[in-house]
Formats: C-alpha cells, structure tokens, sequence
C-alpha cells in the first residue's frame, strides 16, 4: 500500500475514532413481528403507564428494525392497574401468534398472583418495574429488569449503617402490600445483622394513627433516620406530618418515588426535598452512549419528563428486541425466552445489565438523594 | 464681602439658551440692577450700547462667547460667564462653583482677572486647536469618557506621521522641520487630557501658546502614552515619551498639504496656522474656591522640547507612513540591552560551571526529593539568558544571536544530561522520587508557565529596573530540573523517562522563546525590516509541542475522573458491604492498575475477593487490575 494511501487511513481512523460505528438500518424485509407492553393506561396510575409507553416508543423509534429487516412494531394493552386487568390482557395478546414478547408494567402485588400461570401461557415477560424477589420463582416466563427487594433492602440498609454510620433507625411499612412489606423485612434482617438498631416498626394507616403524634415519639427516642417502605402516598404524609411537627430527621425511600411522585403528586414535589432513595437511575451520572441517544430522543419526541419508568421502558424494549433478533423465527416464543434469559452485558443507560437464566437481572443499584425533583447520585453499588 | 466688590448695575447678555438665567440674575442678593438683553438687539446698535459698558455677564453657545470676547476687545468690558448646564467645561476652567446662586455672585463681582486671548488665523480660540490626528487628545468639548475612548480607539487605526514645519516667534524665532500624527494648541489647563501634559508648565495668562505634538512609534507606544497620561500625577513635570512641546508667544504651522483645523471642536480653518497671543486682552471673573492667582498671573518662559519627536534622516522614513502596530527599534536606541543579549548568548566559562553545578544540585535534589535544593538548582542554572538572546534573535534575524544561542543552549543541554546520566550510573539506589514523577507528565499547564515566565523573562530583560525578578522566573520555569530528570532517564535507560522529562524541557524552551519573542516585539525592539519566518518556525514547533501536552493534559483529567468515579462506587459481594476510598490509577505500561482502599465491616475472605474481581471485571474492563488496601469498619 502506498505510504500517502496508508497515512490517510490512519488519519481517517484516527479522526473517526477508531471505534465501532452504529450499524446502520436494515433493509426492511416485509415482515413484521410485535411487542406487547401492559401498563395501566386508564386508572389512577394512567401517567406512570403512559410514561412506560414513551419510553418503548422512544426506543422503537431508534431501532425499527432487527437486524434480519424485520419490522417491530409496539402493541399497548392497557391493564387498569389491576390483577384482572393484566391477566385479561395476558390472554388476549397470548392469542396473537405475531407477538414475540411482553412487557410487563405492574407492581409486584398484581404480578405475584399470575406468577403461577406464566407457564400455562408460555409467552415471555419482563417485569419492568416490580422487585419482589418471587416473581421469578416458581415459573419459567417471568424475568425481572430491575433488581429485587433484597438486594434494595441490603443496600439501603448497609449505606445508612456503614456510610452514615447511624445506629438507629426506624421503618415504616405497608402490611398490605407484598413488596413493601418484603422490602421492610429484608431491610430491618439487614440492618439488625450489622449492629444497627431498628427502635421501631411502624405501619402506616393513617386512618388508624395520628402521624405527628408517631413522629414526635420518634423524634423523643432519638431515632436519627426513617426508612420508608412505603407508597408513595404514603411517604408524603409522612413527610408532611415531620414538617408540622419542625422535625428534619433523614429519610430513605425505594425506587420509583419521585417518578411516582412527580407524575400523580406533582405539586407535592417539594416535600421530599433532601430525601434519599434507591432508584435505578441518577439524574446527574454520565450516561453511555445508548443512553445519550435515548434521552436526546425522548426529548425530540415528547414535551413531558423523562422519569425511572421511561428509562426501563426504554431498556427492556431493547433487551426484548435483541432477544428476538437473536431467534431465527422472530415470534418463536419459547426461543425468545431463552435468548431473553440470557441476556450479557447489556449496554443500559448507565451501566451493563445481565439477565440471568433465573431471570434475575444484575445491575447496579444506585443511592440519591433527591434536589429540586431530581435524583442527585450519592452512590453506586455494584 | 461688602457690597463695593460688586458691580452696581450690570448688562447681562444672552441668547435664547441663556435666557434661563435672567430670573435668577434679577434675583440677586447683592442688589446689582440687571438689564436683559437678547444678542439679536445688541447686533443692531453694539457700539451705542457698550460704549459705556464697565461689564458684561453672558450666557450662551460658544460661538456667542467668542463674538462676546471679540466685543470686549473693541469697548474694553470684563465679562462674567454664566455657563449653560452643558457647558462644564467652560465652568470648570474658569473655577466656578457649582451651585447657580454662587455662579450669580461670581459673574457679579468687580474683580475680573486678565487672561491671554490666542488668535489663530485671527480667530478667537478659547480652549484648543487640533491639526491632524491625536486620539483621545483632540476630542471636541463637552465629549464624555465613554464617547473619548470609542473615538480614540477608532482613530488609533489609521494613524500617520505627517510632516510639520513650525516656526516660532518670540526670543526663540525657531525653524523646526517634524513629523507627528496631530498636534495641539492648548489655551485652557485644567480640563483636557492634552492639557494634562503641560498642566504644570503653563496657565491662561503665560503669555505663551502651548502646542504639543505627539508622534508615536507604533499604536503599542500610543497606547502607553495616553494610559501614562491617565495615570500621570499631578506634581509630574515630565514630558511622556512620543511627545514634543513647544511654547512660545507665536507660532506657525505649515504642512506640506492642507490640512483642516479644529478650534474649540468647530471646524474653523486650514493650514498655514498662525497663532499669536494677546496678552492679558481679555478680563473674565473667575470662582475663587482653588483659584491659584500667583500662578495665573506668572508670565511663562518660552521652551522647545521635541528630542522625542522625529528628526533628520528619522523624519524622513517616517513621515507620511501609517504608524504600525508595534513599534520598531535600532539597535543603537538600545545599545546596552543588545549588549547584555549578545554577551548571554555566548559560550563563557562561568556558563559551563554553573551548568554544571546546577546539574550536580538538581540531579541530588531531586534524588533526595527535596524541594528547596531543586529550587537552589533552578536559580543557579544559566540557561534563561541564552534562550531569551534566542527570541530576540528571532525577532530581529540576527543570524549570529541565533547561531550563537542555539549553540550554548545546546551545550548545556549535553552538560546537564550527560552530567545527571553519569550521577544516575554511579549511584547505587535509584528511586523514582516524588519531585521526578512530578517532570515525568507535562500538560499545556506546563506551557501555560512556561508562556508566562517566557513573557517576564523577557519583560525583566527590557527594564534593568526590575532585573532582579529573573529570579522569580527562573524558580517558575525551572529549565534545568526537567534535564536532569531527562539525563536520569538516560541512566537508567530507560526511553519513556527521558521522553517525557526531555518534552517538558522542550516545552519550556519553546514557550519560553516564543513568549519571549512576542514580548519584545510588543515592547518595541521589532528591526525596520521585519521578517515573520523565525517567529513562524518556533510558532510550529509549538504547535507540535502541543500536541502530546494536550494529549497528557486530557488524559491526567480523565484518569482523576474515573479516580473520582471510583470513590463513588460501592460493591456488594456475598451480602458484604465494600466501601471504595483513594483510588488512584497508575499506568505501568501493559496494564492499567488501580490502587483503592476498601472500607468493610466484614472479614474478608477469598471468595469475597474472587466475586469483586468478577464484577470488577464485569462492569468495568477485563484488563483492569485492582490493588486493594482494606480497612476495616471497627
């Protein structure tokens, strides 16, 4: 090769960067496989699913295409937020051959109960948002994108008792709710199990106990952080009570509070200024380069916010799609399945993802605390 | 104050502006009787009515001033001014107070002072005359600072020495042949920035013209020329560079073309200008809050100071010539200076032992690890005075300053590494101490200092009056460390070493000299004939210079990124809690190591570290090999 000729490559590659290229689009083939994503779009929690449904838009937007030229393409099934809603629409997209997949955006209580008829239906679904460490068990069809509530409650346990270096602590939980209530539990194992004391245990229902009047007992006991296994609502009484009474103490949340929050609370917003949560995203980390490209391209799309609901909708639908594109008959279920479970090294929107075949994901976790409605990262863990 | 020091009755004149004072002047507490009376009546019957006129009071424009002061001189009245709101600087020259009921009782008083009047081409002029360009000198009256400065600037672009024939008269009777962008008359002393040059040398009644002339070399000069008129103190009696100053009792200013000139900020005649005083020709009541009567009266002496201005074969390259932006220099303006860089330049024998000795110090204390024996070496080391021989050089094409310095530059490049290269061989421990490590990554910061302490360097060289803060420059730049870190790296063979302590050396050189290189030319020391051919091969090899700093320069900051990455992440391994602390990321070559201290409450055991390494692996990169240090949580 001549020097001149070599020399221009090596600048070419130089001024390229070197690297790899994003491939570019597929000749589109004809033929057309889709995606079903469940998500409350009626119902009190109809922004949150709304949200979900920008989020898998969004990335569909970018990547139309499998790599065969396959054209993806979204169904929306909304489930009200409800146990029948979702098993009614499990059934009705279980008789659309062409659907490769599911996503599933439902809270670990309304998951749990069709757990046990996953299999019966055979279809692959990936909770986005649900935690609960039992949704993966006892079925062969249902993975997690997000890690599960024992690893939360570890991780929030730990990073108050080793990074704050506080030694009591006291937990509020929602006995009616099996994530919540689970979370509660893993978090107070956790805590107790490295010296640190949990001085109370309390459930809240407002309707039963005055909030206040818990709270100064809290206060006169000295607690010095309030762990918050609870919904969303909840926790902004919560921190609204503590405002009345002048009491600042530290509060944790778990994930999805401020994307609840800012979507069905929005003019509460403030209330949870200076509170830590456990989420799956910061606001302030450096994204990859994936992530660069979503969130410019929600932007473009939507006027609305992007929250931790978009992002996961965003990922799973690439997950679910990189699943399918690796099957060779793209509506093979069965195969998507597998492929789904054998998820490596993902490039999320902050970080790798894995979906094991247990259909646990391995991400990081990360610690913020939240600043003019946004997740300002504390911590990362691994 | 009686009442005899007023004038009983008294006419007060005024056009429609000045009419705003009648009230308050037929208000008066001293009882004066006033008689109002428009210009436009006076016009028709002015003999009839001044005839018998002791003193006037006036307020109007300017040119209605100067028709008054004409006046004056036909019927011999003293005039009382009552300036219009606009008209400060007709206030502040005659030291009137502020406040209107006093300016009544000034204009009112019978104690006029006499001051000179200077006809120029037998018109009256009051303040100053402008012929050609002095910016930020010839600004009309009344221009605020804002409007003087813009003006200027604009002005300063285009400036041109134009030749000026003056002949004075007086006891003088001088013929003077020069070249200036503008010169000046100033009549009025107190309230311009030209008169800020003669303030202390003149007054309204000398009985003197004062004409400055400026002819700068460059726009550089100009610039520092007016901000030393800015910053000049009153009690500063000398004449700023790039001035001339003539003063006598009659002037003529003749230009090879006509040229217009400005009176009083009017367009009012052309050249041939012939000015001449009246002496004491005109009677004006002055305020007597500051008002220096000694001085006012003091008859002036006739000077003529134009050393700076341009003359024999000087005036004739320069007149007619656009002034350019730096200003240019013989070598015979400054003998001693070119001297001293000619002597720098050479190989002495006290250069060769201080080299050496410098060497000797800096390789020991850098082996030692001690600061203050490197700082001892950088003050002892002789290299700055060729290299800023060299950028002159440069500027100037002077091939032998050249040859001269690029030759003892690079023998005491080959004493100091040879000298540090044979230390490192005999010395029997060789540890790659602190202040060695800290020569081994130069960045742009580097050349950031080193384009500085290139510009004091050769600024300190200009001004034997700051000489002894070479020093300073010297400990900034410190040329002789980063050889000796280069000659270690030759002892110790090893290539990477000597690169980069070499390239730092190399950075300073260059910055140093083109720094330096500009620095002179900005100062003043360009030849007539330039050449851009030295300035553009050093400008390059800057260039490439900084390249690999850049490169450096990024990768330092993207190494303390991912460090400080590092103290945010956590690791959860087997339910055990890991706390990253201090990370810091060392290259040794092949491989990436980070070295992290880890905060655990828990023992430890392998199979943790097994599952740290996988998810190290996993999250980060394969080829990232972790040292770690844990700390135990008590």
């Amino acid at each position: 090769m001549p020097k001149v000729l070599y020399n221009l490559l090596l600048i070419f590659f130089i001024f390229t960067g070197g690297c790899e290229q994003p491939s570019s689009p597929s000749q589109p083939n004809g033929s057309v496989v889709r995606i079903a994503i469940v998500a409350p779009l009626s119902g009190p929690d109809q922004k949150s699913g709304e949200n979900v449904v920008s989020g898998a838009q969004t990335n569909l937007t970018m990547f139309p295409y499998l790599g065969d030229g396959t054209k993806v393409e979204l169904v929306a099934e909304d489930n009200g937020g409800t146990k029948e809603g979702t098993l009614s629409a499990l059934k009705r997209i279980h008789e659309q051959k062409d659907i490769a997949g599911v996503l599933l955006m439902a809270k670990s209580d309304i998951i749990l109960p069709i757990v046990p008829l996953a299999d019966h239906y055979q279809i692959p679904i990936l909770a986005l948002i649900a935690t609960h460490p039992d949704i993966t068990e006892g079925n062969d069809f249902i993975a997690q994108l997000g890690f599960d509530d024992i690893y939360q409650g570890a991780i929030a346990a730990l990073y108050i008792r080793d990074e704050m270096l506080i030694d009591r602590v006291a937990v509020f939980s929602d006995p009616g709710n099996v994530h919540y209530s689970y979370l509660a539990r893993e978090f107070m194992r956790k805590f107790s199990s490295v010296g640190g004391e949990v001085a109370r245990h309390l459930t809240v229902d407002p309707a039963q106990i005055d909030l206040r009047v818990v709270l100064e007992q809290l206060r006169e006991d000295e607690v010095q952080v309030l762990y918050l296994a609870v919904n969303p609502e909840n926790v902004l009484q919560i921190a609204k009570a503590a405002r009345e009474i002048s009491w600042n103490p530290d509060m944790m949340g778990s994930d999805g509070l401020l994307s609840t929050i800012f979507l069905q609370y929005g003019e509460d917003i403030g209330f949870v200024n200076g509170m830590m949560a456990t989420d799956f995203y910061s606001t302030n980390l450096p994204s990859t380069e994936y992530g660069r490209r979503v969130i410019g391209k929600f932007k473009k799309l939507y006027s609305e916010r992007g929250t931790t609901y978009t992002a996961l909708a965003s990922e799973g639908t690439s997950i679910l799609q990189q699943a399918i594109d690796r099957c060779e008959t793209k509506t093979d279920r069965n195969c998507v399945n597998t492929t789904l479970r054998d998820t490596d090294e993902f490039e999320g929107l902050f970080g790798k993802i894995s979906i094991h075949r247990d259909g646990k994901a391995e991400r990081p976790i990360f610690v913020n605390i939240i600043k003019d409605g946004k997740l300002e990262f504390l911590v990362k863990v691994y | 104050m009686s009442e005899s020091e007023y004038h009983a009755s008294v006419l007060f004149v005024h056009t429609e502006e000045g009419a705003v004072f009648v009230e308050p002047l037929l208000a008066n507490r001293i009882g004066t009787t006033i008689t109002p009376l428009h210009i436009d009546d006076l016009r028709q019957q002015p003999t009839d009515i001044l005839e018998h006129v002791d003193h006037i009071v006036i307020a109007g424009d300017l040119k209605f001033i100067k028709e008054m002061v004409g006046y004056s001189f036909e019927h011999h009245f003293s005039i009382g001014i009552l300036p219009l709101p606009y008209q400060k600087t007709i206030a502040g020259s005659l030291y009137l107070p502020d406040d209107l009921p006093s300016r009544v009782e000034t204009a009112l008083r019978n104690n006029a002072q006499p001051i000179d009047i200077i006809l120029c081409n037998d018109q009256i002029l009051l303040f100053k005359a402008a012929i050609g360009r002095s910016p930020m000198l010839d600004n009309p009256l009344e221009t605020s600072r804002l409007r003087m400065l813009w003006d200027g600037l604009r002005k300063l672009w285009d400036l041109r020495l134009q030749p000026f024939s003056i002949s004075t008269g007086g006891d003088t009777q001088k013929e003077i042949s020069t070249a200036a962008c503008g010169c000046t008359i100033v009549q009025q002393h107190r309230t311009s920035l030209a008169s800020r040059l003669i303030a202390n040398d003149s007054s309204a009644a000398d009985g003197m013209i004062s004409l400055v002339l400026v002819a700068p070399f460059s726009i550089i000069d100009y610039a520092r020329f007016v901000f030393h008129l800015l910053i000049r103190s009153e009690s500063d009696k000398t004449l700023s560079q790039s001035t001339g100053y003539i003063k006598s009792p009659e002037i003529t200013i003749a230009t090879e073309k006509e040229m217009p000139v400005e009176i009083d900020g009017e367009p009012a005649t052309t050249t041939p200008l012939h000015c001449q005083v009246l002496p004491l020709a005109l009677r004006v009541n002055f305020g007597e809050t500051s008002f220096d009567k000694a001085r006012l009266t003091a008859r002036g002496k006739e000077r003529i100071d134009i050393k700076a201005l341009p003359a024999g074969k000087e005036l004739a390259k320069a007149k007619n010539k656009k002034i350019p932006f730096f200003t240019y220099a013989s070598e015979e303006r400054f003998k001693e200076l070119f001297v001293s860089l000619r002597s720098d330049a050479r190989i002495h024998s006290f250069f060769v032992v201080l080299m050496l000795l410098s060497t000797i110090l800096a390789t020991t204390g850098l082996y030692l690890d001690s600061a203050s024996v490197i700082i001892g070496a950088m003050l002892l080391a002789p290299l700055m005075g060729p290299i800023v021989s060299l950028a002159m050089g440069i500027l100037r094409q002077d091939e032998s300053l050249i040859t001269r310095s690029i030759g003892t530059i690079a023998l005491g490049v080959v004493i100091a590494l040879l000298t540090a290269a044979i230390m490192t061989i005999f010395f029997p421990y060789r540890p790659v101490t602190g202040e060695m490590q800290a020569r081994l990554s130069p960045t742009v910061l580097d050349l950031i200092v080193a384009i500085t302490a290139g510009a004091a360097g050769a600024y300190t060289k200009s001004y034997k009056e700051i000489l002894q803060s070479l020093a300073g420059v010297a400990i900034a730049v410190a040329l002789v460390p980063p050889l000796a870190v280069a000659g270690i790296g030759i002892g110790r063979h090893d290539p990477v070493f000597f690169g980069q302590a070499f390239l730092l050396f190399s950075t300073n050189l260059v910055g140093i000299t083109l720094a330096a290189t500009f620095t002179f030319r900005v100062i003043g020391f360009s030849p007539a004939v330039k050449s851009k051919r030295g300035i553009a091969i050093v400008f390059f090899i800057l260039l490439l210079i900084t390249i690999p700093l850049y490169l450096t320069y990024h990768e330092i900051l993207e190494t303390r990124e991912f460090e400080q990455r590092w103290e945010e992440e956590r690791f959860y391994v087997n339910g055990k809690y890991l706390i990253i602390q201090n990370a810091l990321l060392k290259d040794y070559g092949e491989k990436d190591v980070l070295i992290v201290d880890i905060v655990s409450r828990d023992l430890l055991e392998r199979d943790d570290l097994e599952e740290l390494r996988r998810k190290v692996r996993y999250y980060f990169s394969s080829e990232l090999v972790i040292r770690a240090n844990v700390i135990y949580i008590p």
